[in-house]
């Protein structure tokens, strides 16, 4: 039974994460044309003198801009990465997921869906599972396109493995934004599209971080956001894949999702 | 072993009534009419027995099984066409149908869908969001009867059918029920749970008032009573049991709960061109139990 709706959901979103792949995969490469000409247009050089300065060079610090990350490939990527795939991926993940239960309601297509002899754990094990196909979809395409385009566009050799790692923090961050907007889609009593709220929320988590970074007095606000666990500085020596930063993305994630499924199951169908 | 049997359902909205204690049982093969106003508390009473609502308090029993517990196994046997008939806009009919049919692991359902959809007119190859209002309740009426289930739930099923497609429905569902199909049928427009019902229970306020057969429910009912007169009309008809009496220029119309006999006996003694001693429609039956039960209740 999980079968027919996993199908049925797949399809459903499948226009919409062609949309985001495609809008994602369009600005990595552009910004990776831009990278190669501002490195043969020497205006590389000109940004890490401007960076030099006290102001620009602690607000430049707080979007992680440091001037080897400007110079190299995958320093530059990640520095785009940051903006691109992993805001873009929250976004998306946040939106899709809060939409699975939530839509039938606020569409009305509810009242088919729950008077059909299927159990709630596997409408919402279906779905789930379309969604994380649809989420998985998005992130290797992504990392695909950012590989060939950092093969095409480096000026020098590059850590591919950190590369690799960088694309499953950005994985990672996904899923639990995805975990999250399902958990908060359930706590709304009728279902309703809440897509300002949630954007709102990914924003606000995301300049969190960034706000924490510039100021060190409030750094401990970083701590708030998930974007700060998804480690971005790719040229540190010793970056790796941390185990405990694994563990709270996969963690909060799993317990996320569980809850969801405890509240679900005991949730009125209000339509 | 009823089809339905409800004990003392009760669902609040946290502190707003749904429905309050409603108890009555549907017999297997029965049509059986759910009516009530908008608001009464009908649909509250599907959505928990569907549950899609969990029950503040009380029970009930589909085929034995427990609503809440034994829901799938429920969803198996029932068919329920909804009030509002909304559907996911991007599929054409016939992938509707296709993805309702994988629910019960229906291998042959052509010839059934085909004998639905001719009989209602229904095109299956337009998309949903191309539909009329009306062409959206075929659907809703095909995907409810399509898997042939023991028990069907109509919830408001003619809002937005034209006449004709309506007496096709219930030459349907006399059909349906022939062959076996416990009827469930709610509705505020009293004329069709009259037409098609063998019984009826009547909700106000989230309240059962009364659950009855068409047929004693008209008989313990005042009647209609119109009497033109060709001479010497009565300035009043003193005898018991006459209400909202009207006189017009040599007719007179008034309700009558009272003995026919002694009606009778008393208008023999004028001359009359013509009376009618009809039963009440059931929209008088309704008003009926909505003044005595509100006046109850005022009280």
């Amino acid at each position: 039974m999980i079968t027919n709706i996993y199908k049925f959901e797949v399809r459903r979103i499948f226009r919409s994460v062609i949309f985001w792949t495609f809008f994602v995969c369009l600005l990595i490469v552009v910004d990776m044309v831009f990278y190669r000409e501002m490195i043969k247009s020497g205006m590389v050089d000109q940004l890490i003198d401007f960076m030099d300065s006290p102001f620009v060079g602690d607000m430049m610090k707080g979007f992680g801009v440091k001037p080897e990350t400007m110079t190299d490939a995958l320093g530059f990527y990640a520095l785009r990465n940051t903006m691109i795939t992993m805001l873009m991926g929250a976004l998306f993940a946040i939106i899709a997921s809060s939409a699975l239960i939530s839509k039938e309601e606020f569409e009305k297509t509810a009242e088919f869906l729950y008077s059909k002899p299927v159990k709630r754990v596997d409408v919402l094990t279906g779905k789930l599972l379309a969604f994380h196909t649809n989420l998985l979809f998005l992130n290797i395409v992504s990392s695909l396109v950012g590989f060939i385009s950092l093969e095409i566009f480096k000026n020098s050799v590059y850590n591919l493995c950190s590369y690799f790692i960088l694309c499953i923090y950005t994985y990672f961050l996904t899923l639990i934004f995805g975990a999250f907007g399902l958990f908060f889609s359930l706590l709304v009593k009728r279902g309703r599209v809440f897509t300002g709220a949630i954007i709102g929320i990914v924003l606000g988590l995301y300049f969190l971080e960034i706000i924490s970074n510039v100021t060190p007095s409030a750094n401990f606000l970083g701590y708030i956001s998930p974007f700060k666990y998804a480690d971005k500085d790719v040229l540190r020596p010793d970056y790796n894949l941390e185990f405990w930063k694994s563990t709270f993305f996969i963690g909060s994630t799993i317990i996320l999702t569980l809850i969801s499924y405890r509240i679900f199951q005991r949730k009125d169908i209000i339509i | 072993m009823y089809a339905i049997e409800i004990i003392e359902l009760t669902k609040y909205y946290g502190r707003t009534l749904g429905i309050k204690n409603v108890s009555f049982n549907v017999g297997k093969g029965e049509i059986f009419g759910f009516i009530g106003p908008n608001g009464a508390g009908k649909s509250t009473t599907i959505r928990t027995l569907l549950n899609f609502l969990f029950p503040t308090s009380g029970s009930a029993e589909i085929f034995g099984f427990d609503i809440v517990k034994k829901s799938d196994e429920i969803k198996k046997k029932v068919g329920y066409l909804p009030a509002e008939s909304n559907y996911y806009h991007s599929l054409t009919v016939r992938e509707l149908m296709e993805y309702s049919a994988s629910f019960y692991n229906m291998k042959e359902y052509e010839s059934r869908l085909k004998y639905l959809g001719e009989s209602l007119d229904l095109d299956m190859t337009r998309k949903i969001s191309d539909l009329s209002s009306g062409n959206k309740k075929k659907v809703s009426i095909v995907q409810s009867l399509l898997h042939d289930p023991e028990l069907l739930i109509l919830d408001e099923p003619t809002s937005g059918l034209d006449p004709l497609v309506q007496s096709v429905f219930y030459e349907i569902l006399q059909e349906q029920n022939k062959n076996g199909m416990t009827i469930f049928f709610s509705s505020h427009v009293l004329s069709e749970v009259q037409r098609i019902c063998d019984k009826v229970a009547i909700i106000r306020q989230g309240n059962i008032i009364k659950v009855e057969t068409i047929e004693n429910l008209k008989k313990n009912m005042l009647k209609n009573v119109h009497i033109a007169f060709s001479e010497n009309i009565p300035e009043k008809i003193d005898i018991n049991g006459i209400v909202n009496y009207h006189r017009t220029k040599n007719e007179v119309r008034f309700l009558f709960d009272g003995e026919l006999n002694e009606l009778t006996g008393y208008l023999s003694h004028y001359k009359i061109s013509n009376v009618t001693i009809e039963d009440p429609s059931l929209d008088e039956i309704f008003l009926h139990f909505y003044k005595n039960n509100g006046a109850e209740n005022d009280n």
